[in-house]
């Protein structure tokens, strides 16, 4: 169904403002699961003159609730850090001296260039207003690229961002995050994307195999986020709470 | 022989002579000692106590670090604030060892500089996290205290809420916390609360929390060091409050001017603050500047004092409030923005107030002795790395106090957990990084080339269908242990020493001979193979040695610019005064005597009068220099005093400063002395009988 009404939409060269509201919605609900989302993820930052950062997280994500937990596993020395999203407060937690801190949405996972939204659910028809660019050429790929301004209330990392979205698939390949000022702030590339059958949606849900973060502010550094395998299956009802991520490291 | 004891006693004839013109040269060579011997007195204290202050608080005599670091050391302040790249010495023992066998060693000492920091929550977040132990320990009389204190806050931010109001355009967000809000101050709370304490615990974290002014982020400049060595090997270390870390444990000793600049209540600096201002600088409040400005807006922030206040202190505050102010408003905010206000006639006694009456019943340090400090830095490689460490003491420079300097801003921490927070990374832990990478694959893309080429050039398809992945379940029930055994509490002096170390401390047996100690130091190291460099306190001391080298070379050239004046009236009078004596000389020239005599003898002359000028000036240099050393100098200002070693500096005059000033005044003077008097002999007598010359 989504195939089709992507086709529909993306068959006129230039969409209209309620189909680019559409297209958002599509990828959104995509990606979003009825029920709830756990996965691995692997996360390596490259910067320049430094060594490599290199994690593995569990992310867990109950979409109707606006809900996520980020539980570092791997390495040894950072298992048991993690990140709880409530609402629209992000709290990070460390277990090495038992503290939790209120953090901004721009916060750098671990240090990294991804963000919170990288890994939380996709809102982008809540919280943009698009519009569209042109059509252009992504590498061998037709893309249609579109603009998108943040609405007032939207809690977001950059006010506006940029898309290109793979007109035979309606994945998006490639984002551009821009602070107030019109600074390139990061590139974000989705080369690839898997989809898994849900149960409790009883359809696919999306997810991007691998991420690209480019800092675009300190030149050289890189992230790359690799999403290794998802589970669908509900989670337990108390998961998103301090006192499941404090029971960790207990 | 005999002409030479002519000279003599001719010179000391004219010197009686010519009374009136000597005294006038001698009041003008005496001046020019007094210059001289006072100047150089002045200078050499300043040096000496510059360099005491220096190398007995924290610099040592001379500091070793890696050749190939990419900054200088600065131990002191640096351009780079605290973002120097001073490299690393991987084992301290190493240096230790290398050193061992140098006579002009006295003692090493292994150093680390780091910084960290401390998140500051905000009076929700403390009072919630207070709740949450409270919840815990089953305390329900403080549960009722700290609900009440924080259905206050919220009464009190509810009306901020209709300022916001007029500036957001998220009405959505807003009706949400005004409806939060409520939902605290309304009656019922209490009951509610006590049905679910932890998940209203949970809710009003995320929901009431987030609107209180954030906390402040306090900033820690680490100093790692053997701690017992620290406090043997540098005497102006003392410890002021708490005591030093116990031997073996870990542990942070804060210091004094840090915690009283940054860690004090806001209300209590700014108190302190006006009093350093009234006293050191004059000041009053006025009607315009600075001052002025800072008393307008402390009555703004009685939110300070009221979000501390427990239900039962406000109602023993509020009487106390109402007879400093001389009001009978109830209302504790008017009150305390009353008794905020502060005027040039109040100001004492509102601050005399403050601290006996309001600073036991608030927090008046955010961290005190016997706290846990949660620190955290980045490491080097990156990763966020956080570590509990307890406060064992407060400590300060004897002498220095409250200097605003980064010379007082190093918390002393022990060496072990200097290196977690360093965060140097293990073979283990490199080989842990290595076998996830090489587990996951994650594909290598080139940084030269166009990345949008390596990742979409090759087409193929974007989607792909996988199948459900259960080994996740497993994952779900991994736990990590407990906090506390992650970390190794205690530790032996072998594992102080054996170990990175940022820089070296090193104390000479003569610190009087830094450049031969520096010498021995660097041939040790070179010898030992070790590409270590090294430098001299001076060096070390960054920005104040630098700012203190502009001191000392202003002085100088004050000094000499003083002098040389004074030399150039000594050689006019001088000038003068022979040439007036022409026919005096053409006399002595018709008598017989030679040009040479002649010269010898005003040579003598002037001689007597420098010596005797010398010696008064000398005397009187010395009893101004006795003078300042009884009564001192007063630093004035916090860079001054980190200069002068305290609050003032107590110049002594040395043998030096005698010979300096005796020696070159009349030096100057019999020089001074040969071109006139050369000048004069060479007239020929008849001419000069004639007066005609």
């Amino acid at each position: 169904m989504f195939t089709l009404l992507f086709s529909a939409v993306l068959a006129f060269a230039a969409p209209s403002a309620d189909d680019m509201v559409k297209m958002l919605t599509v990828i959104d609900d995509r990606q979003q699961n009825s029920g709830d989302y756990k996965s691995l993820v692997y996360i390596e930052n490259k910067q320049a003159e430094k060594s490599d950062l290199v994690y593995q997280a569990l992310v867990y994500r109950r979409d109707a609730d606006d809900k996520l937990i980020i539980l570092f596993v791997k390495p040894q020395s950072e298992a048991g850090k993690g990140y709880l999203r409530l609402d629209d407060n992000l709290f990070m937690f460390d277990p090495t001296v038992g503290k939790w801190e209120r953090r901004t949405e721009r916060e750098r996972i671990g240090g990294t260039s991804s963000n919170r939204q990288d890994f939380d659910q996709s809102r982008l028809h809540e919280e943009y207003t698009p519009s569209f660019v042109a059509e252009e050429k992504l590498g061998s790929y037709a893309v249609q690229h579109i603009k998108l301004a943040a609405k007032t209330a939207a809690d977001v990392a950059y006010p506006a961002a940029d898309l290109w979205i793979d007109k035979t698939t309606g994945n998006v390949l490639k984002r551009q995050d821009f602070a107030d000022s019109g600074r390139l702030m990061r590139t974000t590339y989705y080369p690839s994307w898997n989809k898994l059958y849900s149960e409790s949606k009883k359809a696919d849900v999306y997810f991007p195999k691998e991420i690209r973060i480019i800092d675009e502010v300190e030149k050289g550094t890189q992230t790359t986020v690799v999403i290794q395998e998802v589970d669908l299956k509900p989670l337990d009802p108390n998961i998103f709470t301090k006192a499941w991520l404090e029971s960790k490291s207990r | 022989m005999s002409s030479f004891f002519l000279a003599i006693r001719l010179a000391l004839r004219n010197v009686a002579a010519h009374a009136i013109k000597n005294l006038v040269v001698g009041v003008i060579l005496c001046f020019g000692t007094i210059v001289v011997v006072s100047g150089s007195a002045l200078l050499n204290s300043l040096d000496v106590a510059m360099r005491r202050s220096i190398t007995t608080s924290v610099t040592g005599d001379l500091q070793v670090y890696d050749k190939t670091a990419r900054d200088q050391l600065s131990m002191l302040g640096d351009m780079n604030f605290g973002g120097s790249d001073n490299g690393e010495i991987p084992d301290y023992k190493v240096v230790k060892d290398a050193l061992a066998g140098t006579p002009e060693v006295a003692e090493v000492l292994p150093m680390g500089i780091g910084n960290a920091t401390v998140f500051g929550a905000n009076d929700i977040d403390r009072t919630l996290e207070d709740l949450r132990a409270a919840v815990r320990s089953g305390d329900t009389a403080r549960q009722t205290t700290l609900v009440e204190r924080l259905q206050r806050i919220c009464t009190d931010i509810r009306p901020e809420l209709d300022r916001v109001e007029a500036i957001t355009n998220d009405k959505e967000k807003l009706t949400e916390d005004r409806a939060n809000l409520d939902r605290v101050i309304a009656p019922a709370f209490a009951a509610e609360f006590t049905t679910d304490p932890m998940g209203t615990i949970d809710w009003m974290d995320g929901h009431i929390a987030s609107l209180a002014t954030d906390g402040r982020l306090a900033y820690f400049r680490l100093l790692g060091t053997d701690l017992p060595a620290f406090a043997r090997t540098f005497p102006r270390f003392e410890i002021t409050k708490g005591g030093p870390v116990p031997e073996g444990e870990r542990g942070i000793v804060l210091n004094e001017s840090m915690v009283e600049q940054w860690l004090k209540h806001p209300i209590a600096r700014e108190f302190d603050w006006f009093q350093k201002e009234f006293t050191q600088n004059g000041g009053a409040i006025g009607t315009s500047g600075t001052v002025f400005d800072r008393v307008a807006r402390m009555s703004r922030q009685y939110r300070r004092i009221l979000y501390q206040l427990d239900s039962e202190e406000a109602a023993v505050l509020t009487p106390l409030l109402q007879a400093e102010v001389g009001s009978q408003e109830t209302d504790l905010v008017a009150l305390l923005k009353s008794f905020l206000t502060v005027t040039d006639e109040n100001f004492a006694q509102r601050k005399a107030f403050f601290y006996a009456q309001i600073a036991p019943k608030i927090r008046l340090y955010d961290i005190n002795v016997g706290d846990t400090l949660p620190l955290r830095a980045f490491t080097k490689s990156g990763y966020l790395k956080s570590l509990n460490l307890k406060v064992y003491g407060v400590y300060r420079y004897k002498g220095v106090t409250n200097d605003d300097s980064a010379a007082g801003a190093y918390c002393l921490v022990d060496m072990p957990s200097f290196r977690d927070l360093y965060g140097k990374m293990t073979d283990d832990q490199r080989a842990e990084l290595a076998d996830i990478k090489s587990s996951v694959g994650a594909k290598e893309v080139d940084p030269s080339a166009s990345i949008e080429d390596q990742l979409f050039g090759g087409g193929g398809a974007v989607e792909t269908t996988v199948s459900e992945i259960t080994t996740l379940e497993n994952l779900d029930s991994m736990t990590f242990g407990r906090v506390e055994d992650r970390v190794q509490h205690t530790f032996t002096q072998d594992q102080i020493e054996n170990g990175l170390a940022t820089n070296v401390a090193v104390i000479l047996k003569d610190p009087a001979q830094g450049k031969a100690g520096l010498t021995a130091v660097q041939a040790a190291l070179d010898k030992a193979g070790l590409n270590l460099q090294v430098i001299d306190w001076r060096a070390a001391s960054g920005l104040v040695g630098q700012a203190a080298t502009v001191v000392q070379l202003v002085l100088f050239v004050a000094v000499g610019v003083l002098f040389l004046v004074a030399m150039v009236i000594i050689n006019n009078a001088l000038v003068m005064a022979t040439l007036e004596r022409t026919s005096e000389i053409g006399t002595m020239r018709a008598v017989g005597a030679q040009r040479g005599f002649v010269t010898l003898m005003f040579v003598l002359e002037t001689m007597f009068v420098g010596v005797g000028s010398g010696v008064v000036g000398v005397g009187i240099a010395a009893a101004l220099i006795s003078w300042l050393h009884g009564v001192g100098i007063p630093a004035g200002n916090d860079f001054l005093s980190i200069l002068f070693g305290g609050k003032a500096m107590y110049p002594v005059m040395e043998a030096f400063d005698v010979a300096l000033g005796l020696g070159l005044v009349t030096l100057v003077s019999t020089i001074a002395t040969i071109y006139p008097a050369v000048l004069a002999s060479s007239v020929p007598p008849v001419v000069a009988l004639q007066g005609k010359e």
